[in-house]
């Protein structure tokens, strides 16, 4: 009798640190993808605000940015192109995040109207693709962007 | 030698070995993925779904040169119907970057001259791919290419 009373708590007890761990992992993901989302939409505003230094910090050492003319530039160069654009008006559209264990991928429309770094008029609608990879330091960092333009 | 000097000696030693298993691991991952990035070519270009079945993540998307998403489920659709007909297609500059032990991107150029879903395409491409080990499989979470010259 003794025996089965033990069994069966053990089996509650299972059951519960089960569950709680499946709440938790359900939450994290959740969580994750909000947490994700929510330093793209940094992006957007450094971008809105002509702020580079609100961007400077989600972008890894080691980040590459392909440009929708497959220019393929490293962080120092992407936030220097950043910081000669000027922005009248831009949005994204359409942004979703999925993970990947400590890696996510976020995807969205950008449209943009201003002046780009070299001076020229920009009016671009593009699709994009945001790799982002938990450091060791437990911070999200985008490791890489790639930029395509929409053909009509 | 003191024994404070030994153990200094010892977790040096230990760390030595440590950065360079670490190093050659990085290098492995890298040259997998080189390789794995070849057979995804392959693949694709003999219109094997079930390549792709296995080695394409649960929520992959791909952001085309044209700018159109697909899914996993369309990706493999394409396949299985053999909406594709290739010419030719060529990786070229592959470069790999390692994140720990289970996360890498590659960046290649892709030459390539097809018929996609009844469009003419002959372009070179420069492409983004995100690798994610999953519990030893590698497998893409992501490709986006951008097109540099072509039609």
């Amino acid at each position: 009798m003794f025996m089965k009373r033990t069994w069966m708590w053990c089996l509650v007890g299972l059951l519960s640190l089960g569950s709680a761990a499946l709440s938790q992992d359900i939450t994290a993901g959740g969580g994750t993808e909000k947490a994700v989302a929510a330093l793209e939409h940094q992006w957007l505003q450094s971008q809105k605000t002509n702020n580079p230094d609100l961007v400077a910090p989600l972008l890894a050492d080691k980040f590459v940015n392909t440009a929708r003319d497959g220019k393929v530039t490293g962080k120092a160069d992407s936030l220097a192109a950043a910081k000669a654009t000027k922005y009248d008006a831009v949005a994204y559209d359409d942004v979703k995040v999925t993970t990947f264990g400590s890696a996510a991928i976020a995807t969205g429309d950008f449209k943009a109207k201003g002046t780009d770094s070299s001076g020229k008029p920009l009016d671009t609608h593009e699709r994009f693709t945001d790799t982002w990879v938990k450091m060791p330091n437990g911070q999200w960092q985008c490791v890489a962007s790639h930029q395509s333009s929409i053909e009509m | 030698m003191t024994t404070r000097g030994l153990a200094l000696v010892v977790i040096v030693a230990l760390s030595c070995i440590t950065l360079s298993v670490n190093l050659h691991a990085q290098g492995d991952t890298a040259q997998q993925i080189k390789e794995l990035q070849q057979q995804s070519r392959d693949a694709q270009m003999k219109n094997d779904a079930s390549w792709a079945q296995q080695h394409l993540a649960d929520g992959f998307v791909a952001g085309n040169s044209w700018g159109d998403w697909q899914t996993k489920d369309d990706f493999i659709k394409d396949l299985q119907n053999k909406t594709a007909k290739w010419k030719s297609g060529d990786i070229s500059d592959l470069q790999v970057a390692t994140f720990g032990p289970n996360i890498a991107v590659s960046h290649y150029t892709f030459t390539y001259d097809a018929e996609l879903r009844g469009t003419h395409r002959a372009r070179t491409v420069i492409c983004s791919d995100t690798w994610i080990n999953d519990s030893g499989t590698w497998k893409t979470a992501a490709t986006h290419c951008s097109m540099v010259k072509g039609k």
